[in-house]
């Protein structure tokens, strides 16, 4: 066997090496139950209960209406962006606005446009316009008053 | 089984013009307009199929291996709804808000709630698919969306499995060892769509069957901005490769991919890549470089054995390689020089974009990559012999 023989299987068991996906494999011996846990939980891991409580938000509210995400996190770069992105989906259909910007001052002008405020984690303080509508487990759902 | 695998891709592809046709046209999306538009698409398909004799691939023991591999990656990708943030921020939320809105939500895309997170110039393959199953459920589920990414990867393997002109337990096991790289681990986003596509293309236009080959191309360009550059990176790889006279019959890869980008266009959809002036700032990095390469340099692209052995495999038969595969490897290296050049002109902080994005991107080319390094090492290794790059045949490359 000459080198060049050898360095191609060398060349080629990197290669099987480098592809092999073990978990395709370990996912037959893998608890199917728990991991469907921990992928459900998965994108929610810094903010826990956050993704039961746009479940309930979603619940409470109807399509079409503006539901502010309140700011927990002060701060874009500081937790909001990763708790208003997550809003979008779990709370599709309707409009979603952010009540900071991404220079972290209040967006007052989407606070006007809002129906309702969807608070994780937080006990907010007389937002004026706004009234307790429902009460969760990790947040509440304030309504504009009319 | 290379036919199988082709004809899922389009079949994929032909379900999203289906929907996106209802949608445009004004007809609807419901369970009955669907069904009906793709069982007249069936009839014509059938209709219209290649009427070569098919001749079976021999199989081997050693595909069972391939078929666990696949029944593992079916169960992590349906393990539960789709987690990747991009399928939560993009192709999942436009599914969801299509399937609700009752068809495409034009308003939605052209004021997005969180423009940089949604993408709403994206090609909307993936979500169009996404809402079929909705249209078909009667309402929106998530559930089971990983079963899409399944179908692509099977697909891509079916048409991989082929292309081997070998024994069949030496095509069985390069086709083992390559599988993995047909499904992505980012189930929920179009990258493994997109790889399916892009090597599937590339393979049918390196064999000759460039009518395959451009319409999946075309579809390729329909399920991430990457595709339509790849379309650009074929064109030139053909010509590279002496291949000139055959570019016009790619032009089904343009009917195909412009119409999106007609609409997008038309309706002032943006897209954030070309968002403000991407030449100044493609020149500013371009005047400090290391602004680039430095998190390039930084961040990993997937695994370091697989780049290094596809290197030495393809450096130890250079001369097979330079011989047979000028126009994949052109349309591969001018796909990446694309990529590097969407860093150059990304709005965003280049080090973030890189950090959330190479090792994807990375991922569409390798496939291709590790069919050619090991192709050049069987044909090397005198085991086997790769079908000519030119060689129109439809018939199977496996010999028993």
């Amino acid at each position: 066997m000459n080198a060049t023989r050898i360095a191609s299987a060398i060349a080629l068991l990197m290669i099987a090496i480098g592809s092999f996906e073990p978990f395709y494999w370990r996912i037959f011996t893998r608890n199917r139950a728990r991991f469907h846990d921990a992928m459900v939980s998965l994108p929610y891991t810094k903010a826990p209960g956050l993704r039961e409580h746009y479940l309930e938000v979603r619940a409470w509210t109807r399509p079409g209406e503006r539901i502010g995400i309140f700011p927990t996190h002060r701060r874009w770069d500081g937790g909001y962006s990763y708790i208003y992105a997550r809003s979008l989906y779990l709370l599709s259909g309707r409009e979603v606005v952010p009540l900071i910007g991404t220079d972290n001052r209040p967006r007052l002008d989407q606070l006007a446009r809002a129906d309702a405020i969807a608070v994780w984690r937080a006990e907010p303080e007389g937002i004026p316009g706004f009234t307790i509508a429902r009460r969760g487990k990790h947040g509440m759902l304030l309504r504009r008053v009319r | 089984m290379r036919r199988a695998g082709e004809a899922m891709l389009i079949a994929a592809g032909a379900l999203w013009a289906i929907t996106l046709l209802l949608d445009v046209t004004g007809i609807g999306w419901s369970r009955a307009s669907l069904l009906v538009a793709t069982a007249v698409a069936a009839i014509v398909a059938w209709w219209k199929r290649p009427r070569t004799a098919i001749e079976p691939a021999p199989l081997s023991p050693i595909d069972l291996l391939t078929v666990a591999l696949i029944a593992g990656y079916a169960l992590v990708a349906t393990a539960a709804a789709p987690w990747d943030f991009d399928y939560l921020v993009n192709f999942g939320l436009k599914a969801r808000t299509f399937a609700e809105h009752g068809g495409i939500d034009w308003a939605f895309l052209r004021h997005p709630p969180a423009e940089r997170a949604v993408h709403p110039g994206y090609p909307l393959l993936l979500p169009l698919l996404y809402a079929d199953v909705a249209i078909l459920g009667g309402g929106w589920t998530d559930r089971w969306l990983g079963l899409v990414h399944v179908a692509f990867g099977l697909a891509l393997i079916l048409v991989i499995r082929c292309e081997w002109r070998t024994n069949r337990h030496v095509a069985a096991a390069a086709t083992l060892i390559v599988a993995p790289l047909a499904l992505s681990p980012w189930v929920g986003t179009a990258d493994g769509p997109l790889l399916a596509y892009l090597t599937a293309a590339l393979l049918a236009i390196r064999r000759g069957s460039l009518t395959t080959g451009a319409i999946l191309l075309g579809l390729a360009g329909c399920t991430k901005n990457e595709g339509l550059s790849l379309i650009v990176a074929v064109a030139i790889a053909m010509i590279v490769a002496g291949r000139r006279r055959e570019l016009l019959r790619l032009w089904p890869a343009l009917a195909i991919a412009m119409p999106w980008v007609v609409i997008r266009t038309v309706l002032g959809i943006g897209t954030d890549i070309t968002s403000g002036s991407p030449l100044s700032r493609a020149l500013a990095r371009l005047a400090d470089p290391s602004s680039v390469l430095g998190p390039l340099a930084a961040n990993p692209i997937g695994k370091p054995w697989l780049w290094i052995g596809i290197a030495l495999a393809l450096v130890l038969h250079r001369g097979i390689v330079l011989a047979r595969e000028r126009f994949t490897l052109t349309a591969v290296l001018v796909q990446l020089a694309f990529y590097l050049g969407a860093y150059l002109v990304t709005p965003h902080d280049v080090a973030w974009h890189v950090q959330w994005s190479l090792a994807r991107v990375v991922s569409h080319v390798a496939p291709i990559l590790a069919v050619i390094a090991v192709a050049a090492i069987l044909e090397a290794q005198k085991n086997g012999r790769l079908a000519p790059p030119d060689a129109a045949s439809n018939s199977p490359a496996v010999t028993p």
